[in-house]
């Protein structure tokens, strides 16, 4: 599944929970590419770095 | 088939106190004023509409406990900041009706008569402060807390409440915590879904000190999802906590 990072939403500093996990402002998470939290900006996309596949 | 409820469940939490027990009676009342603009070679009066309000009434027994009616419905008389309220409509339960208002103490009497019990009336008229978009100043919405005490062990996610769907205007969340002790802070929070399995922050209220009790209103703007819930934690080892929280979408 792709990578985002949690954004915090507009306060900056909501967490997210998946699967009964916390995730912080900043954390990594995989999420499906239609999950709720992207469209609403509570994570965003992980820019791939150069080299990866 | 409607779904009546009856008035003897419901309770009254103001800041950060249960005053379930010292009322008997609990109205809410909501206005919007007219100007007329009737005129000449009217027949009928016509008028427009003007500036809103919402009231809440209490009334029941005098007691001078601690933490008791009269003590708390005198403090508020006068007292720069609103008090926060929340009534409960029938019975304590996650996904209840409550109503949640901000509002300032503009009346409180006392009636002590040769053969009755003394009683109290408090009149409450809402005012929305920073919630510049709260109709009439006060708010229809659910409980995401029965109310319970919760031992420090036990917090956790609270279960859901399923609106249907998703609103677009934001709402507020109050918070009363009128027991706790838990020996360290705990953070109380509302948190939103659009599939009730994955969440987010949506409120999160101040962090409560150890033993704390207290009180807040808080809102937001933008969408709030179909699925709302109540969340707590604490550092804390030992103690318990019994904390309201209810959420009106506008």
């Amino acid at each position: 599944m792709p990578k985002y990072i949690v954004t915090g939403g507009e306060t900056g500093e909501a967490n997210v929970e998946v699967n009964g996990k916390t995730y912080a402002p900043g954390d990594a998470i995989e999420l499906k590419p239609n999950d709720w939290l992207i469209k609403s900006g509570y994570v965003k996309a992980v820019k791939p770095a150069k080299g990866d596949k | 088939m409607p779904s009546f409820i009856h008035g003897k469940s419901t309770a009254v939490y103001i800041d950060e106190f249960d005053l379930t027990s010292y009322f008997n009676d609990a109205s809410i009342s909501q206005e919007n004023e007219v100007a007329e603009t009737t005129a000449f070679g009217d027949t009928n009066k016509t008028y427009i509409t003007g500036i809103r309000a919402g009231t809440i009434s209490l009334s029941g027994m005098w007691a001078s406990d601690t933490d008791g009616s009269d003590e708390e419905l005198v403090a508020l008389l006068g007292n720069a900041t609103s008090p926060v309220l929340t009534l409960r409509q029938g019975a304590a339960a996650i996904g209840g009706g409550a109503v949640v208002a901000q509002a300032n103490e503009t009346n409180y009497a006392i009636t002590s008569p040769v053969a009755d019990v003394s009683t109290v009336t408090a009149d409450f008229e809402c005012t929305p402060n920073q919630v510049s978009n709260l109709t009439f100043a006060l708010a229809s919405g659910v409980q995401l807390t029965a109310g319970a005490s919760i031992a420090h062990g036990a917090l956790g996610n609270l279960s859901s409440v399923d609106n249907s769907a998703s609103s677009a205007n934001g709402g507020a969340a109050t918070l009363h915590i009128p027991t706790n002790t838990v020996n360290g802070n705990t953070t109380i929070k509302v948190q939103h879904s659009a599939n009730n399995t994955s969440w987010a922050d949506l409120i999160s209220f101040t962090v409560v000190g150890a033993s704390t009790k207290t009180s807040e209103l808080k809102a937001v703007s933008g969408t709030v999802n179909r699925y709302l819930r109540a969340t707590a934690s604490t550092a804390g080892s030992s103690g318990s906590i019994t904390f309201m929280v209810a959420f009106a979408r506008f």
